[in-house]
């Protein structure tokens, strides 16, 4: 495997992490914290579990796009 | 009906002294200064022989040659190359191309004189 | 109410577990081969979902009902961190397979050194941690069984519940049981996975998916219209709208915080979970795609969650119907008593996943680590072959486990919310996440610093957690909460040392980590660890440095022969895998066995790791150290031989260091090289240059001294004609060779300078006096601009006149005949007083500008006519008269908008002159 590929595809992988993490705590989930509903949804499930979706998007694409382990 | 020779060199001097020289052995005598105007002078009327400096602007030596060689209606037109580099890898070069003979400048003008004689002499046998 | 539910539901459980029986029987007849049905990432990510338990199955819309989101953050931290699975786990597998770990107590006793206390400690909060854990499904199946036969039979009348057999937890935990003593207690190897125990559990997950998703799209869109008419109708409710913020979760953002933090640690810690990511793990590059697939997984059961969960609000108001039932309940209030059957047999799949993988991995824990290091050490295994007896070892404790678990379950389980047991299992593996994270990235962290800080964590956890929930329950005193033990209030279990800003969970895992990662790190900086450690610490840290192969070759510096070495492995696991594994490993390695019989040294660590994967690494350890004489490599020589091995390292450093100079030094040389030839090229073009130059005016020359000399019958207009080239030419050549001359003197340094203070106007002056025929020749027009006053500054006269008379003359020649216009000036500078020259010629194009300095380099136009008609020296002599003094000179050009020579002169007197 290329080592300087594999490096920045871990970077990438522990900055999205900690993207997700920051972005689903608090205050961040604070400014989605309203009693209201966007589509029949209220806006913080929607926003939960969009972002949900979202990460799983991203993480998906730095994973897939990187060159696997040769064997 | 005499013997027509083009003398090619960009140095006018040179070409001076050259056209004294062939006139004086009674040849008939075009002058050209570069490689266009000599090319342009042989297409006029192919000469017997062609008196050829190597560095000119434009057109070097080697690419008059070559072109003249490269036409069938040329053929029998005979190449004496001048130049002032003395070293033997032009001396090839030109032979290579088509060039009947080869004189390193300066000349004696005897030599030139007798080397332009045996080789249209040699042709007209 | 024709059917008879109270056996129907009984007996579509077992034959649903007589399915799963066929699918593992299947998949291990096909395991180990090409055909295996677990080779692929696809049943590795299902597999992990063992992870959602019934308590995501039920709990999570119980969570839901009371708490709006609260339930989501066990299933975004997994999806947070399973990004970074590749790097993290994959070196924990790495690790692991190089190491042959059969669990998660072997993989931090063998980080510290083989340590068996360790081992043991980590098994014992394991299984007091998990304890809940399988009581809480035990609790689920025997709660759901219940509810689904009752609600079946009776609807939602008030009939008093009557469970068919009395007690049905009881049988569901024997006869969970013997399905984890089938599963997991075929071979004794506990390294060689178990396919089809996770060939069943990834069957497990589709199902609880499917019968979850069916549950939530006939609540969603048969009982109400879809997503929106649910939360509309609940938006309208004042009790249901404030479960759509986070007002109604309990300990608000800080409890978010602290479990999205547990989730994080328990989708790697749980024992279970180490059990499927890591043993089980067939291929590490399953990992690149289970990484997505899981949290997908993850995010698609949770769905329906909150739907269901207000759907069970809106439907049952009052409270009647306990929230953690509803996705049983809400089919069977809409009728539909089969899709009910259904979920209640996903539920089932949920909670025997779970029990099935818990118990092998702590059974596998409890064996090697507790139970065999005990009889070892009162020398109670005896008998030749130990197989057997391990095995019926580990079933013998899976049927504890499941006994406890249901005890468990009978004292305290009942008054226990589902979500609140789960969390506490998770802050009990919460407690391994440190040795195990600073021991895969720190060499430093020790045996001792891990063995404190997890004890200390484990009595953390104990006191605020475990002995509060007993409390909770009415097992112990009440007061034990409320007023601190003995009445010491600094010691209430949830506000330690006062702190009750947080809630239980939160308070607990704050002390918890705090106390196990200070003391972690703080005892690792002041201890000294011993040779096994530092050694099992470099394997662990560096394993991507090293490869798996681990350092144990050099440990043993005794002596053992192969016989009892054999005999030894062979009472573990038989004698004729024991033999089989020997010739294998033999072979394979192309060992040469000494003719007296000894053991080379690899072979003793290849005994040692085969043992390990039977009865774990530190009680392998305490075998092979029982029958092999001789010491132990003390410190010393294992310290020599890791400093031989890097000396070996250094030294190939310094041969890379070496080869890297050897190719710069060849780079530096091509490029030497290259210039030299380039030089040689020049030269040779030189002297053919320069020949050409002094050959034309002598061909002239001797041209027409012998016309001359043989025609005496010139006439002599001709005759002056002729000497007049002769004479011009000569004068040509002397200028020429002069020229060269210069060239030569000022190259050398053997040029004669006559620095004096000049006056540059006068001289400027002078050189356009000199010029001004050739000007006049070509009708070009000169401007000058010189300053009035004079500009005096230190130079040779002489030679600066020449460089001004030489820029004129070149302009001229460049400049249109006609309307060519020159101009020239003088003015100071920053650097000095600046002189150009500017014409209107043709310019200069770009890569000429530096070349056109060069000795004999002509400038041509595009023809290549030689524009200048000079000898290409001018130029070449002029920079070095201006470099002499100390000044530069070059070109300003467009092509066909002119050129401009430019040089400048320091006005300052020069040192040496």
């Amino acid at each position: 495997m290329n080592h300087a590929n594999y490096n920045r595809t871990k970077h990438r992988l522990i900055a999205l992490s900690i993207a997700g993490f920051l972005a689903l705590n608090y205050p961040m989930l604070s400014l989605f914290d309203w009693l209201e509903l966007k589509l029949g949804i209220p806006v913080l499930f929607l926003f939960l579990f969009g972002f949900w979706g979202f990460f799983i998007l991203l993480t998906a694409m730095v994973i897939e796009n990187s060159p696997g382990e040769e064997r | 009906m005499p013997k027509d020779i083009l003398i090619v060199d960009d140095a006018q001097n040179i070409v001076l002294s050259l056209e004294f020289l062939m006139k004086n052995e009674g040849f008939s005598v075009r002058v050209a200064s570069d490689g266009d105007e000599a090319l342009k002078a042989i297409k006029e009327q192919a000469p017997d022989l062609v008196l050829l400096d190597v560095m000119m602007p434009k057109r070097d030596g080697y690419e008059v040659c070559q072109t003249i060689r490269a036409c069938d209606d040329w053929k029998n037109t005979r190449i004496i190359m001048l130049t002032a580099k003395g070293r033997d890898v032009e001396r090839e070069k030109g032979l290579a191309l088509g060039a009947d003979d080869y004189v390193t400048k300066p000349f004696a003008t005897r030599e030139l004189v007798a080397k332009v004689r045996e080789i249209l002499d040699m042709e007209s046998k | 109410m024709g059917l008879a539910w109270q056996w129907i539901v009984p007996l579509i459980s077992i034959s649903y577990l007589g399915l799963l029986f066929a699918v593992a029987y299947f998949a291990d007849s096909h395991s180990g081969k090409s055909s295996s049905l677990i080779n692929n990432p696809y049943v590795y990510a299902l597999s992990i979902a063992v992870y959602c338990t019934s308590w995501t199955f039920y709990g999570s819309v119980g969570r839901a009902a009371v708490s709006g989101v609260g339930f989501l953050p066990i299933y975004i931290g997994p999806t947070i961190i399973a990004a970074i699975w590749w790097p993290l786990l994959g070196k924990i597998i790495k690790i692991s397979k190089g190491n042959r770990i059969t669990s998660i107590a072997d993989f931090i006793a063998s980080r510290y050194g083989k340590s068996r206390g360790i081992a043991a400690i980590v098994t014992l909060i394991a299984v007091v941690g998990i304890m809940p854990y399988i009581a809480l499904q035990l609790k689920a199946v025997a709660t759901s069984l219940n509810v689904l036969v009752h609600h079946l039979q009776f609807g939602f009348s008030d009939e008093k519940f009557a469970s068919p057999w009395g007690d049905t937890a009881l049988f569901v935990a024997i006869i969970l049981a013997l399905f984890s003593i089938f599963f997991g207690t075929r071979h004794l190897d506990a390294t060689e996975r178990h396919e089809g125990m996770v060939a069943a559990i990834a069957f497990e997950s589709i199902i609880k998916l499917l019968a979850f998703l069916a549950v939530g799209l006939f609540v969603t869109f048969s009982l109400f219209d879809g997503p929106s008419s649910i939360f509309k109708e609940a938006f309208n409710d004042p009790q249901l709208i404030d479960l759509m913020g986070f007002s109604a979760l309990p300990g608000g953002y800080a409890s978010w915080f602290s479990m999205t933090f547990l989730a994080m640690m328990a989708i790697l810690f749980l024992p279970r979970q180490f059990q499927v990511l890591v043993v089980e793990n067939v291929n590490e590059n399953h990992i690149r795609k289970a990484a997505w697939l899981f949290p997908l997984y993850l995010l698609i059961i949770n769905l329906f969650v909150l739907p269901i969960a207000f759907a069970g609000n809106i439907i049952f108001p009052n409270g009647g119907i306990d929230p953690d039932t509803y996705v049983l309940t809400l089919p069977i209030f809409g009728e539909q008593q089969w899709l009910a059957l259904f979920a209640y047999i996903g539920g089932l799949s949920a909670a025997t996943g779970m029990v099935i993988v818990a118990a092998i991995a702590l059974s596998t824990m409890v064996c090697n680590d507790l139970i065999i290091p005990a009889l070892l050490r009162f020398q109670l295994l005896i008998s030749e072959d130990l197989s057997r007896i391990i095995l019926n070892i580990r079933r013998g404790v899976i049927i504890c486990l499941l006994m406890l678990g249901y005890l468990y379950f009978r004292l305290i389980g009942e008054s226990y919310a589902l979500v609140t047991i789960g969390l506490v299992s998770f802050a009990a593996a919460a407690q391994f996440a440190p040795p195990i994270l600073f021991g895969i990235y720190w060499k430093g962290a020790s045996r001792r610093g891990a063995i404190i800080g997890l004890v200390a964590g484990f009595i953390v956890w104990t006191h605020t957690l475990l002995l509060a929930s007993f409390a909770l329950s009415g097992w112990i005193p009440e007061s034990f909460l409320t007023d601190g033990p003995w009445g010491i209030t600094w010691l209430r279990p949830h506000a330690l040392f006062g702190l009750d800003i947080f809630d239980p969970i939160t308070h607990s895992i704050f002390w918890s980590m705090l106390v196990n990662i200070s003391l972690l790190v703080g005892v690792s900086l002041f201890d000294k660890q011993t040779a096994v450690e530092r050694i099992q610490a470099l394997n662990f840290v560096d394993v991507f440095e090293q490869g798996a192969k681990g350092g144990d070759a050099y440990l043993w510096s005794g002596s053992v022969s192969t016989f009892d070495l054999k005999r030894l492995v062979a009472r573990f696991i038989g004698p004729n895998m024991a033999e089989q594994k020997f010739s294998n490993f033999i072979k394979i390695n192309r060992l040469v066995l000494p003719e007296n019989g000894q053991a080379p040294s690899r072979l003793v660590a290849f005994a040692e790791q085969r043992l390990a994967g039977a009865i774990g690494s530190a009680s392998a350890r305490i075998m092979i150290h029982s029958i092999v004489k001789g010491e132990e490599m003390d410190l010393e020589g294992v310290m020599r031989i890791l400093d031989q091995t890097s000396q070996v390292i250094e030294y190939s450093q310094r041969l890379e260091q070496k080869s890297a100079e050897l190719e710069a030094a060849t780079q530096q040389l091509k490029q030497a090289n290259t210039r030299l030839k380039e030089l040689d090229r020049m030269k040779d073009e030189f002297i053919s240059t320069i020949s050409h130059e002094l050959r034309t005016p002598l061909t002239s020359i001797r041209a027409f001294s012998e016309i001359l000399h043989d025609n005496s019958d010139l006439a002599l207009e001709e005759r002056q004609k002729f000497l007049g080239i002769v004479i011009k030419e000569t004068e040509r050549l002397t200028r020429l060779v002069n020229k060269v001359l210069d060239l030569a003197k000022l190259e050398s340094g053997l040029m004669e300078w006559n620095t004096v203070q000049i006056d540059l106007i006068q001289i400027t002056k002078d050189a356009i006096d000199t010029t001004s025929k050739l000007f006049e020749q070509r009708s070009v027009k000169l401007e000058i601009t010189l300053p009035e006053k004079p500009i005096m500054l230190y130079a040779d006269q002489d030679q600066i006149q020449r460089v001004i008379i030489n820029l004129l003359s070149n302009s001229v020649k460049f400049s249109p005949e006609g309307s060519g216009l020159v101009r020239i000036g003088i003015r100071r500078e920053v650097d000095g007083i600046g002189l150009e020259i500017e014409d209107n010629g043709p310019g200069i194009v770009e890569d000429e500008k530096i070349r056109i300095f060069d000795k004999f380099h002509q400038v041509k136009d595009q023809s290549g006519e030689n524009l200048l008609g000079g000898s290409g020296l001018g130029l070449a002599i002029c920079h070095r008269i201006i470099e002499h003094h100390k000044g530069h000179i070059w070109v300003e050009s467009e092509p066909n908008q002119g050129a401009t020579f430019i040089f400048i002169l320091p006005t300052t007197k020069p040192k040496n002159s």
